[in-house]
């Protein structure tokens, strides 16, 4: 599987919040946290959930700090990626 | 008598029903016997049933952020509540800390979102739900979002005994302020779960009525000797109590007293109900307000329009009543489960508000056996009740009574408290 780009799994994260939550994309920054724009750990864990449907991937590291950014979320998603690929 | 600390008032109204959206369209509702059934149908379900539905999609009352754990239950319970609370001048509870508290009723909770989860997982074989699922469908899941909300940081309790949830709930609210446990508390209920699974649940049952050829709206006709079963509704109904003093300090005028509570069971069967538990309610809730039976002006009644329900009711009353005015609003606003204590405990206290007499409609031949002083077809508006009683019966058993009394100087329905 071709290794996944940080701009292409920050599109379908932004993506899914403007779907599911109706967060728009230019509130969200690298450095924004989830909580910023309102959601919870259960939505967090829904979007990583989303994530896997929509990247075909599966994320068995789901370690992340208490109040994830979005860099956080791609960080998390490639750390998984390396890890399969080795 | 029960000796009492504290008078419990009512200051605030909260509906959401298919009579009304509001409480002043539910007295419009009351006073002009306007029908809120009609055909329902799904896809999935052979024939058309009456109901009392809400044409209304609540959802956009809410933020996509808010909805992944709102069912629609909580939708409504949710608006009813805020309504209730800002009928009475307040948004926010904070500043009463552990003493407001919050009591709701509900049989079936979030079933459209559990149902719907069932789906899924039968279907199309999902072997996880979404994480919002469980809370979405828990039966406290109302009463929580509604805690947090408007900060009410005592008791929030969920009852749930059928047809008379919310009925306890208040009842229980009313004691504890009575009892000075609590100064204020929302009391109530709701239902939304009118989908085809559950709608074939009561199909099972036999209990539902057939439409009406001519007029849906006609088809749940309590009392009636042509009636055929009960109309199943939705709605979300929420009162606000609080002690005589409390309302006094903070400047809050009040729609009525609610001066008596009776509960009792029948120790009898799980779906049929018998006099005896009823009657005993019925007294219990006249000793807890210090009443004879003949102070009581109205009563409205549980009487769903099932053959068998009816006139076991019927004895009740006339064992315990001399010649009280009834009636069944059932026939217009359908059976809300939940919420049905708390509905026709609203319609109770617009009665004793309004000096009205509700109806019970399409009652134009009264059955033998439920023989009553029925207030049929049409309201009386400009009877002056003093005391007004609601009473509830519930599967399993359980037979609740709550007594409104009049105040002078009430306030009016649609007139809000000043904020305190």
């Amino acid at each position: 599987m071709n290794k996944l780009d940080a701009v292409h799994i920050q599109t379908v994260v932004k993506d899914f919040l403007g779907e599911r939550f109706d967060i728009s994309a230019d509130k969200i920054a690298d450095d924004t946290s989830i909580r910023d724009v309102g959601l919870d750990s259960m939505m967090m864990l829904e979007v990583m959930l989303e994530l896997e449907d929509r990247l075909g991937i599966k994320l068995k590291d789901l370690a992340m700090p208490a109040n994830p950014t979005l860099r956080d979320v791609v960080a998390l998603v490639e750390r998984n990626q390396s890890a399969q690929t080795q | 008598m029960i000796r009492k600390k504290h008078d419990v008032v009512v200051t605030g109204l909260g509906v959401i029903s298919p009579i009304g959206l509001n409480v002043g369209e539910l007295l419009t509702s009351l006073r002009q016997n306007r029908s809120g059934i009609r055909l329902w149908e799904s896809s999935l379900l052979d024939k058309q049933f009456p109901a009392a539905v809400i044409d209304r999609d609540f959802s956009a009352e809410f933020s996509k952020l808010e909805l992944p754990y709102l069912d629609r239950c909580s939708q409504i319970a949710i608006l009813a509540a805020r309504q209730a609370a800002a009928d009475g001048g307040l948004q926010q509870f904070a500043e009463f800390g552990p003493r407001a508290g919050l009591f709701y009723g509900s049989v079936g909770g979030g079933v459209t979102t559990e149902h719907e989860w069932v789906r899924q997982f039968y279907v199309e074989r999902k072997q996880q739900s979404k994480p919002y699922t469980i809370m979405a469908c828990m039966l406290n899941a109302a009463p929580a979002h509604i805690s947090i909300r408007h900060q009410i940081l005592g008791p929030v309790m969920t009852h749930s005994s059928a047809c008379t949830s919310s009925g306890s709930a208040i009842g229980d609210a009313g004691r504890a302020i009575r009892d000075g446990y609590l100064d204020i508390a929302l009391a109530g209920g709701a239902e939304a779960a009118l989908l085809p699974t559950f709608v074939a649940l009561w199909g099972g049952l036999r209990a539902l009525a057939e439409a009406d050829r001519d007029d849906a709206g006609r088809s749940c006709r309590p009392f009636a000797k042509s009636r055929s079963g009960l109309v199943l509704g939705e709605g979300a109904v929420f009162l606000l109590l609080e002690s005589r003093e409390h309302a006094q300090r903070r400047g809050a005028a009040c729609y009525c007293a609610l001066s008596g509570y009776g509960i009792a069971s029948d120790g009898y069967h799980i779906g049929s109900p018998k006099a005896d538990g009823q009657i005993s309610a019925l007294r219990e809730a006249l000793r807890d307000a210090d009443l004879a039976p003949e102070r009581i002006g109205y009563v409205n009644a549980h009487a769903t329009a099932t053959p068998g329900g009816d006139p076991i009711e019927a004895t009740a009353l006339r064992t315990v009543f001399n010649d009280v005015p009834v009636s069944s609003t059932k026939a217009i606003h359908g059976h809300l489960l939940g919420a049905a204590s708390a509905l026709e405990l609203a319609t109770a206290i617009l009665a004793v508000n309004q000096s009205l007499l509700p109806a019970t409609a399409h009652l134009d031949e009264i059955d033998p056996a439920c023989a009553l002083n029925h207030v049929a077809n049409t309201p009386v508006a400009g009877h002056r009740i003093e005391h007004a009683l609601s009473f509830s019966a519930g599967f399993g058993g359980t037979n609740v009574a709550l007594i409104v009394s009049r105040e002078d100087s009430a306030k009016l329905p649609g007139v809000t408290c000043q904020k305190s």
